[in-house]
């Protein structure tokens, strides 16, 4: 199967966070534990849910991911959730006072 | 799940009836708006208090005339995103004059309390006992009304009323 | 402007300390994401991609000088110091952590404001003519009836939990700067042969996966009758719309399923039951509404007309397009332009939400305007003070002469923030206005709305744009949707598809080619949209596919 990572936003400032390795939350995608067998991602989210993994954070779901031995970091294979990973493909032009 | 009546807990003494189950010999007893559509004549001969539960599809016009055989009408919310009955409340008692008890069946979060009320529900189930002993908290959030309601059916949307 | 009384403000308060204890109730736990959400959506706060967002209401797109500075101290403080100002007259914040908004809503309460409502399933933000109060061709200034609406939809008890958002938005009766006929209710005001005020009622517009047009329903609504008819709209569609499917549950598809003429002996039947009680208005609390937006002291000016004293080609230009005929003599309204080269549409910096407070104190009674094409306008500005602010502000950037122009381009915030998103608006709009980034031709084109939503739910009204482009994804790609000939003025029209849809960095060359088309077929001045009108989509599309077949 294509491997997968469960992702999930931080309840309280609504950062985008990874599962790890340690059934914890981080903001590293490169932290992420890596599912390659499809029964496997049930038997995490029903962890996650059980063992109220998901308490602090909000949206659980599994994402599709690029997981080849060349690269050390997982990356998404859905446009929207790479744009998750980095942020914005526009810069916020406002943080520094722009003139004209 | 416990019922609130005028922000009291109290202890519920209604039973909800399912459609195949037997009129009890006695005790209050809800029933649904098929078995009362099917039983009308043997539930009124029965001559007890009995209460109607009505779903958010109900076109509450068309049990306008019967209210006069029940003490209670429950309300059912499938959900807080659900807003039928609050409407159904307002017709049942602003236009077709229902006096008897109004009950919001949930399961309901305080957050809802002082609205349902507003629109005519004396009675609310909530959702647990923590929710039902917040009502007088919950209700006292926001006092401010713009909109006439059940509490001030003349009111204007407006101040006037309310200084 | 509307000053609030004493109760408006204990409403906020209290709301915002409500706010405060959801918030916790969801921390310790006592409050699931299913049972907090419809909560914190009814007070402006959505998860978005990245952190939360705040939509605040900015209600019929007024705002005195000391609320923008509080947005702007609230962007500062909170967010990362900008704020993207929508199609429905609000202003969002992206980069918000869900424990300081109660914070935020307790700051915006200190200047009258709040984010009631501003989402969820509920009646949102009431919307009105930008040009309120200074437009030479109203019947009636629409910010009085739109706040007595604003009041009565505030935590009305009976419609909190609709099948779906409701849109209510009011035009002054003469051009329609409103997009009424795009809205769940559509108010135009009206005078009848007695010379009383009414409104002509329109329901079931609106825009999203099914666009339609909205339908009248009632010619004259009397005006003390505005709340009871609404009321009877209301509670006919919370019992009536559809819950079933959230795509079908507008009251858009009530209207289209029932049919309009249903909808409206329905909706009558209601109103006769209701329509003399309590929700009449008295005229005393009209006037009392009506008094808080009486006009500013208007002084009699006796000045030269800037034309002689300015020949600076920028300034002309920007007068030609940014400025806008007022019902004083002597007065100006001018729209300043949230569209400047390389900036997301709609979007301010703190900074510039500082100036722009400044120089509406200076120049236009301490008044602002949030347009629905996200543009922000001062609305009274003496003629012989135009060559002044627009220098002012040129110098933070707000000086760009392309108001109704191809580079004022309506953006969603689209995937680079919005969960909802198909595909990305913004960067598609920079794109389009790097390559038409020459004005003299841009003057030269003349009025061309460009409308870019990154998903079907439509919030940048592409539909009704003169050319409409729709993000959509298709196998984890981008592509975007092209139409032409949607109009959302008086001659309310949703535009038509062109064919198959673009990649991203085609849509510049669409755009091109599609204006190539208008400069040589227009006639006599006529816009783009009148050539769309006059010629069918046909040229258009022979033109943009001519060498596709490849494709």
């Amino acid at each position: 199967m294509t491997a997968r990572i469960i992702t999930a936003n931080r309840l309280d400032t609504g950062i985008v966070v990874y599962l790890n390795q340690l059934f914890d939350w981080s903001t590293e995608i490169s932290a992420a534990r890596v599912i390659t067998e499809d029964s496997e991602v049930e038997d995490v989210l029903k962890i996650v849910d059980r063992a109220k993994i998901g308490e602090n954070v909000v949206g659980v779901y599994a994402i599709d991911v690029d997981d080849t031995d060349e690269i050390d970091v997982p990356v998404p294979l859905r446009f929207r959730e790479r744009i998750r990973v980095n942020g914005p493909t526009v810069s916020p032009h406002h943080v520094t006072p722009h003139h004209a | 799940m416990p019922i609130l009546k005028h922000g009291e807990i109290i202890i519920d003494d209604w039973q909800n009836l399912a459609d195949d189950e037997v009129l009890p010999e006695e005790g209050l007893a809800i029933v649904s708006l098929a078995r009362w559509q099917t039983d009308r004549d043997q539930l009124i001969n029965a001559r007890r208090p009995l209460g109607l539960r009505l779903t958010g599809k109900v076109d509450v016009s068309e049990i306008a005339a019967d209210l006069d055989h029940f003490d209670l009408v429950a309300v059912s919310f499938p959900g807080i995103a659900d807003g039928r009955g609050y409407s159904q409340a307002r017709l049942l008692r602003q236009r077709f004059g229902f006096t008897g008890e109004l009950r919001a069946t949930g399961p309901l979060v305080r957050d809802v309390f002082a609205a349902l009320e507003r629109v005519g529900f004396d009675a609310i189930e909530a959702r647990d006992q923590a929710e039902a002993e917040a009502w007088s908290v919950a209700v006292g959030r926001i006092t401010v009304r713009l909109q006439s309601d059940i509490t001030a059916p003349e009111m204007s949307s407006f101040q006037t009323a309310a200084e | 402007m509307y000053t609030y009384q004493a109760q408006d403000q204990l409403l906020v308060d209290q709301r915002a300390a409500q706010f405060q204890e959801q918030v916790e109730r969801r921390f310790e736990g006592a409050l699931n994401e299913d049972e907090f959400r419809p909560l914190r959506l009814q007070n402006g706060l959505y998860q978005e991609m990245h952190a939360y967002m705040l939509r605040i209401n900015i209600p019929y797109g007024t705002l005195s000088s000391r609320q923008l500075r509080k947005l702007a101290d609230i962007s500062r403080t909170f967010d990362k110091g900008y704020g993207h100002f929508t199609t429905r007259q609000n202003l969002q914040l992206n980069w918000l952590s869900l424990k300081d908004t109660p914070a935020i809503l307790a700051e915006l309460a200190t200047v009258e404001m709040h984010a009631i409502q501003s989402s969820g399933s509920c009646i949102r933000n009431v919307t009105a003519d930008h040009f309120a109060g200074a437009a030479a061709d109203e019947i009636d200034d629409p910010r009085i009836w739109a706040e007595i609406v604003r009041q009565w939809s505030t935590l009305h008890p009976e419609f909190a939990f609709l099948p779906r958002k409701f849109k209510i938005a009011v035009s002054g009766g003469g051009k329609d700067r409103a997009a009424t006929a795009v809205h769940d209710i559509g108010l135009k005001l009206v005078r009848n042969d007695d010379g009383q005020i009414g409104f002509e009622v329109m329901v079931g517009g609106g825009l999203g996966r099914t666009p339609m047009l909205g339908k009248v329903i009632r010619e004259f609504l009397p005006s003390d009758h505005l709340l009871s008819y609404l009321e009877a709209i209301l509670r006919v569609y919370n019992q009536l719309g559809r819950r079933d499917n959230k795509y079908k549950a507008r009251i858009k598809i009530m209207v289209h399923e029932l049919g309009a003429e249903v909808v409206r002996d329905l909706v009558e039947d209601e109103w006769l039951a209701t329509r003399d009680s309590g929700l009449k208005l008295p005229q005393s609390e009209v006037s009392r509404i009506r008094d808080n937006f009486q006009p500013p002291a208007f002084e009699v000016v006796d000045a030269p007309d800037p034309d002689h004293q300015v020949q600076e080609p920028g300034f002309i230009d920007w007068q030609r397009t940014n400025v806008h005929a007022h019902k004083q003599p002597g007065y100006n309204i001018v729209t300043v332009s949230l569209k400047a080269f390389g900036i997301a549409p709609g979007d301010a910096s703190a900074e510039q939400m500082y100036v722009l407070a400044n120089l509406a104190d200076a120049y236009s009674f301490g008044e602002i305007r949030v347009s629905h094409e996200q543009n922000l306008i001062l609305p009274h500005v003496r003629r012989d003070h135009l060559p002044a602010l627009w220098q002012s502000l040129q110098r933070v950037g707000l000086g760009t002469a392309n108001a109704g122009l191809a580079t004022d381009i309506i953006s969603c915030p689209g995937m680079d923030f919005c969960t909802l998103a198909s595909a990305r608006s913004i960067p598609v709009s920079l794109a389009i206005t790097e390559r038409l980034d020459d004005l003299k031709r841009l003057h030269d084109i003349g009025e061309l709305k460009i409308k870019i939503s990154g998903c079907v739910n439509a919030c940048a009204h592409h539909h009704v744009g003169h050319i409409g482009i729709l993000g959509l994804e298709k196998k984890g790609e981008e592509f975007y949707q092209v139409t032409v000939g949607g109009r959302a003025d008086e001659e309310a029209a949703i535009g038509q598809v062109v064919g198959p849809g673009f990649a991203g960095h085609e849509i510049p060359d669409v755009i091109e080619n599609l204006i190539a088309v208008y400069l040589d077929v227009r006639k006599n001045g006529e816009l783009f949209v009148d050539t769309v009108k006059r010629l069918g989509t046909s040229p258009f599309k022979e033109s943009l596919y001519a060498h596709s077949e490849t494709r």
